[in-house]
């Protein structure tokens, strides 16, 4: 009866150099309001798909549910926002339905996805991800197709934007680490470890998972109506399966179990691709290197690396 | 102590002046001798990277002849790659501009990601010289004093070929586009004029992008009688549909009279023989008889070998574009007005003819010509069979 | 109209071939190593490559059909010793692993064989069209059609009849069993995977003059291949079988009625599958 505060606020139980680390993670978001323009730029976009990442580490790390259809609610969460804008609705209702309308998805989507395990969650999740980008694709009149929406109308200032985008990453980070604090989470979790077990205790997985994946969704949706408002233009190109490949491998170079990870994953990524995207036209040849190697070599992710080297032991979410 | 000799103050005051003098001058010559900034984007990797190979090759091409000079400074390509993916191309504009601090902006593959770019760039007053994305939209109701397209427009490539085809070929024609804005704009332009100049359109399909087969549409062609075809694919799609329509024998019975994209030299090549005959309607043919495209065919077989294509040459005059204008306001890009004067008025002798920019909307105004596909000079190329006229894109 | 209706049958069972020979090779591999290859796509684009390259140099279609698939199954096997091999059980790092590698061989055939697209002639045997009466009908699609139907047949004989054929089939219905009868399910894993490969390689031939050659076309091929393998079901051949024939079918006869919603509706039709009947139409539970 005390309430969640103490829960979300325990830190007696987080080793300091691990909390240092995270601190730093944060804090090296918000470095680049100091410099502005393009690192500026890059951050916004990092944190954003950070956001999407964690959803995604959520969903995968905890709930071992893997989904290669996130960029359907990054999608619509962006069109949401996009197509608010143009009806001449306020920013903050845009903002709004954007994890309405991709939870909206989630919950539709999840009904049948649920049904099944394993392997076949993988490819349904797929299934429902490129449904959404066909659709977008040639709803021309709603959607522009692939000339894309242009939001030229709206000018958000870009530090705002990016504080909110980082506030949202550590909400997010609280919000779903309180989630798997609860007796929910426990259960989330053991539906992981043996879906069995579970079953036979009487647990009604199909709706843990649903939930789950709908909460997951609706932040990712809040994600991708981030996304509309920092590049001005949503394009179908954002729904299409390749940008779910590439939230996975964030999950993954970053570390699927602890959120936190999810969010380095972005950061890394985002950095990198940009960095050896300009150098060379053969950037899939490191990307795909490097996801080869953290599967080989840093199985769990990058991140449970660091925070042991700093943490000494133990690092929850 | 002596006094001060007037000689000496007569000096001293030259030699203050003419440090000065010097001092000035010579920060002139620094701000000259600092090179000319061109960022330049296009897709390297992905479905579009053998277009931007292609452009690239034509502006390095125009470069060379030019000794990578303009307005007595030294020209510098800064080459990013926009992936196929419009976030990504407005990303590497915005690297650009902020962190390398580019004067000129170029490339621009896909309409797409000219869209993306188009507030950003018109709000930091970069110019940009487009070379290649055709959409209608980009020099029409998204126009920006900033933004120039020196390629065509998807309007001003087709429109003309509709009426050639009804007078030229026949007045029931089948329309195949792929399922994407350039497709549809493509084909709108083309049944504007033909429908005008009495034709028939006895059907209109979209195929989406990447198809792997044709031979649902080739089947549908065949059993529809068409006295024409007219096809706007390109890449992948359009050699697929070529081989097959060949391979079921329709070439024997109707005739092709498609968009400058489908009959390419860069997809001819693996089209091979099936294409021979096939008629298109382009900015560009490999015959042209001016001394620009003679200087042009030769510079690039002699640099890259094989046969030239309409990308390279859309690179080669979007340089010569650049170029122009550089060496109009001397070298001083700082001076944004006149620099875009200076572009706004731009004529130049490209391989294409004569080409101007369109004050009015930014885009190039050129000849269209009707071409077929055949054997010159032992390649396999495009000759020229009719020049269509000077083709000005409306802009609304 | 039923000579349309014909030609369309036709093109849409050569294309449905195609996507058995791809699901096959994925359907085994998944079924035995438990793997989702979605490498599968580049194995056969560097099948299409290569044949290609070896058409070219030995002045032979047929001698590259022989040694493509060899070539590309020994990589399969390389990549399932050294790579794939520490990873065993753990099916999402698997799945992650495939998709690097898949990233790294699409750039690598970019870099030596370049952007441009590429069109394979069918062997002068095969080109030019055949004339049944009032059809008209090419060739090779023809050939294409007969490869994938003896290949179909001459897998069944050897999953039936064989040892190793056996083996596959029991580690596939339940590796733990097999294990404790005496198959040692790590080399049946590698023999399969190398089999799945060289099937990939073998559909990259045959396909390349198909449909034409270009960077992308890996992606396209994978996720063709994961359709069919998901409406079809995985484990049994006969899954892959029927199901690249419905893809086949629902592909070639949705862009002939229905052009605007063909993608739409590939994608409808693997959703209901899965949601109606989440092994396949004709897979085995539990798998």
């Amino acid at each position: 009866m005390m309430g969640w505060l103490p829960q979300v606020v325990r830190l007696r139980k987080i080793h300091p150099g691990v909390l240092v680390l995270r601190a730093s993670l944060i804090g090296f978001l918000l470095l680049p309001l100091a410099f502005k323009g393009y690192f500026l730029y890059l951050a916004t976009e990092a944190a954003l798909l950070g956001l999407a990442a964690v959803a995604l580490s959520f969903l995968l790390g905890h709930g071992g549910i893997p989904s290669l259809g996130q960029a359907a609610f990054l999608g619509l969460g962006g069109y949401a926002v996009g197509l608010a804008i143009r009806e001449g609705l306020p920013l903050g209702l845009g903002l709004f339905l954007a994890p309405v309308v991709a939870g909206a998805y989630g919950i539709l989507s999840g009904l049948f996805v649920f049904r099944t395990q394993g392997i076949f969650v993988l490819m349904l999740t797929l299934a429902f991800g490129q449904m959404v980008y066909s659709a977008a694709y040639k709803w021309t009149s709603l959607t522009g197709g692939d000339d894309g929406l242009s939001l030229s109308q709206l000018s958000v200032n870009p530090v705002f934007l990016h504080v909110g985008a980082v506030s949202a990453l550590a909400v997010a980070i609280l919000i779903l680490r309180h989630l798997l604090r609860t007796p929910y989470g426990k259960t989330f979790e053991a539906i992981r470890q043996s879906e069995e077990k579970a079953r036979s205790l009487g647990t009604a997985a199909f709706w843990h998972k649903l939930l789950a994946y709908t909460v997951a969704a609706a932040l990712t949706g809040l994600a991708g109506g981030g996304l509309a408002l920092h590049r001005t233009f949503v394009s179908p190109h954002d729904l299409f399966w390749l940008t779910s490949a590439v939230l996975m491998v964030m999950v993954l170079l970053g570390g699927s179990r602890g959120l936190w990870g999810g969010a380095f994953g972005a950061i890394l990524y985002t950095f990198i691709q940009a960095w050896v995207s300009s150098f060379t036209e053969l950037w899939g040849l490191f990307v795909g290197l490097l996801l080869i190697f953290t599967v080989l070599f840093a199985r769990e992710g990058l991140w449970p690396i660091l925070e042991r080297r700093l943490g000494g032991g133990n690092a929850g979410p | 102590m002596g006094r001060i000799n007037r000689r000496q103050v007569v000096k001293a005051g030259l030699g203050v002046i003419g440090l000065a003098a010097s001092s000035k001058f010579s920060f002139a010559v620094a701000q000259r001798e600092e090179p000319l900034r061109i960022g330049v984007v296009l897709s390297y990797s992905g479905p579009y990277a053998r277009l931007g190979q292609e452009i690239t090759r034509g502006m390095e091409l125009y470069l060379e002849r030019v000794n990578l000079q303009a307005g007595g400074r030294r020209i510098q390509l800064l080459k990013e790659d926009e992936e196929a993916d419009p976030a990504v191309a407005l990303r590497k504009v915005r690297k650009l501009v902020e962190q390398d601090r580019v004067d000129l902006l170029a490339g621009i593959i896909l309409s797409s990601s000219a869209y993306a770019i188009r507030d950003y760039v018109h709000e930091k007053q970069i110019p940009l010289i487009i070379a290649n994305a055709a959409a209608n939209g980009i020099t029409r109701e998204r126009r920006s004093p900033y933004i120039f397209r020196t390629s065509i427009s998807a309007w001003q490539q087709h429109y003309p070929m509709g009426a050639w085809v009804a007078k030229n070929i026949g007045k029931k024609v089948f329309l195949l586009a792929l399922d994407y804005a350039f497709g549809k704009e493509a084909t709108a332009a083309f049944k504007e004029s033909f429908l005008q100049a009495g034709g028939e359109v006895v059907a209109e399909v979209y195929s989406p992008l990447g198809s792997t087969d044709y031979s649902a549409v080739i089947s549908r062609i065949a059993a529809a009688r068409p006295e024409g075809v007219h096809a706007v694919l390109s890449g992948s799609d359009a050699v697929i549909f070529m081989r097959q329509f060949t391979q079921f024998g329709l070439n024997r019975t109707v005739q092709l009279a498609v968009s400058g994209e489908v009959t390419d030299e860069n997809v001819l090549e693996a089209i091979g023989e099936a294409a021979l005959g096939a008629k298109s309607g382009d900015h560009w043919v490999y015959t042209l008889n001016n001394t620009a495209n003679k200087e042009f065919k030769q510079a690039y077989r002699k640099k890259y070998g094989g046969v030239p294509n309409h990308f390279a040459v859309r690179g080669y005059d979007a340089m010569q574009f650049i170029v122009n204008a550089v060496q109009d306001v001397q070298g001083d890009v700082s001076n944004k007005r006149k620099l875009l004067e200076a572009f706004k008025s731009a004529k130049i002798i490209s391989p294409r003819g004569f080409v101007q920019m369109d004050p009015e909307t930014n885009n190039a105004t050129q000849h269209v010509y009707a071409r077929e596909v055949a054997r010159v000079d032992g390649l396999l190329t495009n000759k020229l069979i009719a020049d269509l006229g000077i083709i000005r894109d409306p802009g609304k | 109209m039923a000579l349309l209706l014909l030609t369309q049958l036709l093109n849409s069972l050569a294309f449905g071939m195609l996507l058995f020979l791809l699901a096959l090779g994925l359907s085994l591999i998944f079924g035995v190593a438990r793997v989702v290859n979605l490498a599968h796509g580049a194995f056969y684009l560097l099948g299409a490559y290569l044949g290609l390259a070896l058409t070219q140099a030995l002045g032979s279609f047929w001698v590259s059909l022989l040694l493509v698939p060899l070539l590309v199954g020994l990589l399969g096997v390389s990549v399932e010793r050294l790579l794939l091999r520490g990873l065993h059980g753990r099916e999402l790092e698997q799945v992650l692993l495939t998709i690097g590698l898949g990233f790294v061989l699409a750039d690598l055939l970019r870099a030596w064989f370049g952007a441009s697209i590429r069109s394979v002639p069918p062997p002068a045997e095969l080109s030019g069209p055949l004339i049944l009466g009032p059809l008209i009908y090419p060739k090779y699609p023809l050939f294409v059609l007969a490869t994938g139907l003896l290949l179909f047949l001459l897998v069944r004989l050897i999953l039936a009849r064989t040892p190793f054929g056996i083996q596959v089939r029991a580690v596939t219905t339940d590796p733990a069993m097999a294990s404790s009868l005496g198959i040692r399910p790590t080399r049946v894993s590698l023999a399969t995977f190398g089999l799945g490969s060289a099937l990939a390689g073998l559909g990259g031939v045959v396909g390349a003059p198909l449909i034409a050659l270009a960077p992308g076309l890996d992606a396209q091929m994978t996720l063709f291949a994961l359709i069919v393998v998901v409406v079809g079901g995985l484990g049994r051949i006969e899954g892959s079988f029927f199901g690249a024939l419905l893809v086949g079918l629902v592909d070639g006869f949705g862009r002939l009625f229905f052009p605007q919603v063909a993608m739409f509706l590939i994608f409808a039709l693997m959703a209901l599958v899965l949601a109606l009947r989440p092994e396949g139409l004709l897979g085995r539970r539990g798998t």
